[in-house]
């Protein structure tokens, strides 16, 4: 009966966590009712189709029973009652909320939510490893009593949440009772930031690689940002703040005060505090002045990723005074003063109303500017890009002025794109492709092979269903006679007209010079029978969305990404220079400080117009060199090199303090807390 | 009475990555006093550690005036028990120890309790966390890398059983014996009694002893931080520095055995701390475990993470007794020089010589401040063998300015264990960068004796002809140690 279907299910839980209940100003708002796509097969645990909750135990030795969401009571009282010493509604929280922030990601992205997949051996009769696959992860696992310690994490190895509850030591003081025990899996801002980890790790999975300062603090400040901008979503959270402010309505004070009291009732994530300003003795906000040395000179990573929070939530304040500028006047009658006592409850609502709308809008922009961002090697200059193409191509009509806020944010920060000669809406959008770029028609040739993949997909929402169709593409499927975009690239005679043509537009090599850079190859028959060797290009992900602007405008795309790796050791060179040549295994080579290093580049391609629309890239190459006379000689590209050596063996190694790496949790580590309780 | 005019520093090889210090306080060429701060290794042995032991007694005519055991860990204390039958035939007039030894000091009583609950919990983790790992039943889940990956998580738990088995003193590898007194308690004790025994507190001046006329022995640290908020900084940290200068006194948190009210509820391993009805049964477990424990699922289990937190918890253990170091600085009272000797002291404890207390009980005692006693520098022996958290560079370094600044840094590079990342690690390259251009190359290692990196050869080149000839005629090397004369 899929007509009679309830659109939501109901789930009670907390807005902040257990002891925001305690605090008398925020008692009556920290439970609220989270309203989640329902699912049909949802069995006990709860196991959807996108997590299972698996509450073991280990320091324990116990599992705790599912909870069942569907049992009559439960459901007809809005899930189990907020409790701390009931597991099953901690088994409620998590899923609530992972699967709300899921709710906000997918509506942003115009598509399902994927986890990152899994490389498995196939199983030989003789018990023997074979061949490598990727195994499509279907469920996140979620583990609300992982571990006993102050923190929580995802584990990208497992596919897996892990939460911590601990002691709470007296010197926390606070709510906390001294000795009791803190959930983190009761916390909405943990369980929302853990979420996102997963979800961008889904998209990214190299973003975890310390190739630039940014790289650390993209995933933990992207993390918050999603947390904390889920808060103001919930007008409730708003109005009870407006409502106590008074008429004091200071946006920046307002709004930043409430965020920083979001942070606090974490009591772990202190990036906030310390991006965005505090609160003195007497109660009064002093906002933190951004300096533009702030993008060079922070660079740890949690510093780093509060650089970012504080970025885009400057933004959010400006969005938020903008749309609420009228209706201070009219309050105010123009004087801008708030007469004294209690605001009207009819102001209160639409102030509330505003935040929530610009929350939700700035949510929405953050998460789909993660389809315009290379797949290598980001930086916030990038990002700033991303976000402006991403809404410019969405929302024809700016009228609330959200880009000019974005990039007045980034800049006040000292966050400036590279390569743009200046800071406009139109020079930070990245450049539409040429169609005159594309004089043999082979883009054109892969937007219509592209085409037949959207046929197949099209329809599809099964995520299983998805994602072996992508494989298919991806990789091929001799049953169904389908030969993969890779051989499809490289074998049929696309590809070759004009190798050097994809090489400017990707930045990855696809020319004889590869070998030179020492990129691995693999050796290919042609369509003509000829046994060629070609370099090794990792078709990383195939995704379409649909997503349909305010103005009706209709998007249809399919976004691509590739990527390229060589491995680099370093040489010292005069004049306390490095030099990065190609490895090689040999003894002495051995001894030298080596890395992989990466190119990627995102393609978009639009199936209105079949055409190749963006190329978003990260060169493994010296974009210097790109010309598109006969001969050319590629080098590594000498500033991204350079940079990544520093993050990952030179001077910026440990400022960053991100997880070295090959870690085996980097998550684990950048979570803990840096005062460990012994 | 005629006062110290030099002091004869000999670092002795051990056998491994450790400190033995002899100073020989010179009047007039003839020693007049004798001291020995710690005699360790960290996996030495006796027929290792004897030659350096055996040159002490020789060296001091079988009588030590003074005796300092800096903190204990086994790269500091093992020769205690490894060379015992000749420290046997030395006797020690003087014994100091830093107050946190004293089993009578309150804080110092809290601290080593929760340090020992800790450990004993840290090597319990380890040794469980093993054990599924090792589990050799158990079929390796076809995952890329899964190999591989378990052999990193194992590799973790065991450098954290050797951090332990370290703290402890026992040899890295060797099985702690159960009820075994650990060898690094046996080895202080041992020190304990071997002379008279004064525990230092940080602001003490200590002057006028027999034989070191002319001398002030100034005690910087460890502070008295009931609360560890000073032992807990390993690294520069500007935030927990301002942290912990603002507490108001050194007494921290009352300790959990004296509060009124014992409330919450203690997390007992093993034991959950939700009610039973929530308990699945033994037969929805066996199904449970069914899946859980299927050959598809494995490589999802989250078995063991709740003991792998051990491994970053020991090494944050291990620098907090680096961190109780006995740390000191002594002056030459005419000439104002001063030797800097820190023991392994990382941040917390440089940054709690700053303490505006220590500094100025310093001054009042000794008439000198902190920053004046770094000011007048002239050598420096290196913390913790060169590791990058050794030297405080915010709080230490930059307020050493003396162009005499000679450094010598116990460090044999090929003999630093896994568990302290290995041999690249040390000494750290940036530290060592500034130490080279602080002391324009005259910098001294156990393995190399004078430095021999190219930048130092080069700065060493610009010396002075005074300098080139002073630092010269004071350095010299023996079988088992390198030695050099610090003149007053």
């Amino acid at each position: 009966m899929p007509g009679n279907r309830p659109p939501f299910r109901k789930l009670k839980g907390y807005a902040f966590d257990p002891s925001t209940s305690l605090n008398l100003s925020t008692a009556d708002i920290n439970e609220i009712v989270y309203k989640i796509p329902w699912e049909v097969q949802l069995l006990p645990g709860p196991e959807g189709d996108y997590i299972k909750v698996i509450d073991r135990d280990p320091a324990s030795n116990a599992v705790y029973k599912p909870v069942d969401l569907n049992e009559p009571s439960i459901l007809a009282s809005d899930g189990l009652t907020p409790s701390e010493t009931n597991p099953q509604f901690h088994q409620q929280m998590v899923y609530a909320v992972v699967m709300n922030t899921i709710k906000n990601f997918e509506m942003a992205l115009g598509r399902k939510v994927m986890w990152s997949n899994v490389q498995k051996f196939r199983k030989e009769k003789n018990g023997r490893k074979g061949k490598m696959y990727t195994e499509f992860v279907e469920k996140l696992l979620v583990y609300p009593h992982a571990v006993r310690e102050q923190n929580a994490y995802y584990s990208p190895d497992r596919k897996a949440l892990l939460f911590g509850y601990y002691n709470a030591t007296p010197a926390k003081g606070g709510t906390f009772l001294p000795g009791g025990i803190v959930y983190s899996c009761l916390s909405h801002d943990i369980i929302a930031h853990e979420t996102t980890h997963a979800i961008l790790d889904g998209m990214y999975p190299r973003y975890m690689e310390t190739s630039h300062p940014d790289m650390a603090g993209f995933h933990e400040g992207f993390a918050d940002i999603i947390a904390l901008l889920q808060h103001f979503t919930y007008p409730e959270i708003v109005k009870n703040e407006i409502r106590q402010t008074q008429g004091k309505l200071h946006a920046e004070s307002m709004l930043g005060k409430l965020a920083v009291e979001f942070g606090q009732s974490t009591g772990e994530y202190h990036s906030l505090r310390d991006a965005i300003g505090t609160t003195d003795a007497n109660g009064t906000w002093i906002p933190k002045v951004p300096s533009t040395a702030d993008y060079e000179t922070m660079i740890e990573c949690h510093d780093r990723g509060a650089l970012l929070v504080s970025a885009v939530f400057d933004a959010f304040v400006a969005i938020y005074k903008n749309r609420t500028a009228d209706l201070l006047r009219i309050a105010t009658g123009g004087t801008g003063v708030m007469p004294a006592g209690d605001i009207h409850p009819d102001l209160v609502g639409r102030l509330a109303d505003e935040a929530s709308k610009a929350a939700s809008h700035v949510l929405c922009m953050c998460v789909r500017a993660l389809d315009y961002c290379p797949p290598v090697d980001l930086n916030y200059g990038d990002y700033l890009r991303a976000l402006i193409t991403a809404d410019k191509e969405l929302v024809l009509n700016d009228d609330h002025h959200y880009r000019i806020a974005f990039i007045n944010a980034f800049r006040k920060r000292g966050i400036f794109p590279e390569g743009v000669p200046n800071l406009s809406v139109d020079t930070l959008c990245y450049n539409v492709l040429p169609e005159t770029a594309d004089k043999t028609g082979f883009m054109k040739q892969i937007s219509d092979y592209l085409r037949k993949f959207k046929e197949q997909l099209a329809y599809k929402t099964d995520r299983r269903q998805i994602f072996d169709i992508t494989q298919d593409f991806i990789t091929g499927n001799d049953e169904e006679d389908q030969p993969g975009f890779y051989r499809y690239l490289f074998g049929q005679k696309v590809f070759w007209k004009n190798p050097k043509l994809f090489e400017n537009i990707t930045g990855l090599v696809f020319s004889s010079s590869f070998k030179k850079l020492g990129i691995g190859h693999s050796r290919m028959n042609r369509q003509d029978g000829a046994a060629i060797d070609v370099p090794s290009i990792e078709l990383h992900s195939l995704k379409m969305h649909n997503r349909t602007g305010p103005d009706g405008q209709v998007q249809n795309q399919i976004i691509m990404t590739l990527m390229q790796r060589c491995t680099v050791m370093v040489k010292d060179a005069p004049g306390d220079k490095k030099l990065y040549v190609p490895y090689t295994k040999s003894k002495t080579n051995d001894e030298l400080d080596r890395f992989t290093f990466r190119g990627g580049c995102t393609l978009i391609f639009d199936l209105n117009d079949l055409m190749l629309k963006h190329a978003i890239c990260k060169p493994i190459f010296d974009p210097a060199m790109k010309t598109t006379r006969g001969r050319r000689v590629l080098a590594y590209h000498p500033w991204r090199i350079a940079m990544q050596y520093r993050c990952m063996l030179g001077d910026y190694a440990e400022k960053i303090g991100f997880a070295p790496p090959g870690s085996t949790e980097p998550f684990a580590a950048i979570h803990e807390p840096q005062n460990a309780v012994l | 009475m005629s006062k110290v005019d030099a002091i004869k520093f000999r670092m002795y090889d051990t056998g491994s990555v450790g400190d033995c210090l002899l100073l020989l306080f010179q009047k007039q060429g003839q020693t007049s006093f004798s001291m020995l701060i710690d005699c360790g290794g960290f996996s030495t042995s006796t027929a290792k550690i004897s030659p350096a032991v055996l040159d002490i007694q020789k060296t001091c005519g079988g009588k030590l005036d003074l005796l300092v055991v800096t903190h204990q860990h086994l790269d500091h204390v093992s020769g205690f028990n490894q060379a015992k039958t000749i420290f046997d035939q030395i006797t020690v007039k003087d014994v100091w120890m830093s107050w946190i030894e004293n089993k009578n000091d309150a804080v110092a009583k809290v601290l080593k309790t929760k340090f020992g609950k800790t450990l004993a919990r840290l090597q319990d983790h380890a040794d469980r966390a093993l054990q599924v790992m090792g589990n050799t039943n158990q079929v390796l889940p076809p995952v890329k890398d899964a190999g591989k990956r378990l052999e990193k998580r194992k590799l973790s738990m065991q450098n954290t059983r050797n951090l332990v088995h370290f703290e402890l003193g026992f040899e890295p590898g060797q099985k702690a014996l159960k009820g075994a007194k650990p060898t690094n308690d046996q080895a202080m004790d041992y020190v304990r009694n071997k002379g008279k025994i004064q525990y230092r507190l940080p602001g003490e001046v200590i002057k006028d002893i027999t034989g070191a006329e002319g001398m002030k022995f100034f005690m910087l640290g460890p502070p008295r931080d009931r609360d560890m908020k000073f032992f807990k900084i390993a690294l520069k940290d500007e935030e927990m520095y301002h942290l912990a200068m603002n507490s108001p006194t050194d007494e921290g948190e009352m300790p959990e055995e004296e509060r009124l009210l014992n409330t919450g509820i203690d997390l007992v391993e093993g034991r959950s701390p939700f009610a039973d009805e929530f308990l699945m049964d033994a037969a929805a477990i066996r199904a449970f475990n069914k899946v859980y424990n299927s050959e598809a699922f494995a490589w999802r289990q989250i078995e063991t993470d709740w003991l792998e937190t051990s491994a970053s918890i020991a090494l944050k253990a291990t620098r907090l007794t680096n961190n109780t170091s006995l740390a000191m600085a002594i002056e030459f009272e005419d000439s104002g020089r001063v030797i800097l000797l820190p023991g392994d002291a990382q941040s917390g404890n440089w940054m709690g010589w700053h303490k505006p207390d220590v500094s100025q009980q310093l001054k009042d005692n000794g008439g000198k401040t902190t920053v004046e006693l770094l000011n007048h520098t002239v050598f420096y022996k290196v913390g913790h063998h060169g590791s990058h958290n050794g030297t405080a560079s915010v709080s230490g370094l930059e307020y050493v300015k003396s162009p005499d600044l000679v450094a010598m840094m116990p460090l044999i590079q090929n003999a630093i264990p896994e568990e302290w990342g290995g041999s690249t690690n040390f000494p750290a390259k940036p530290l060592y960068k500034v130490l080279i251009d602080k002391t324009k190359g005259r910098l001294i290692r156990t393995d190399q004796g004078v430095v021999t990196a190219a930048k130092a050869k080069e700065l060493r080149g610009q010396l002075t002809r005074e300098e080139k000839k002073e630092f010269t005629n004071s350095f010299a090397q023996g079988s088992c140690y390198v030695e050099y004369v610090i003149r007053g």
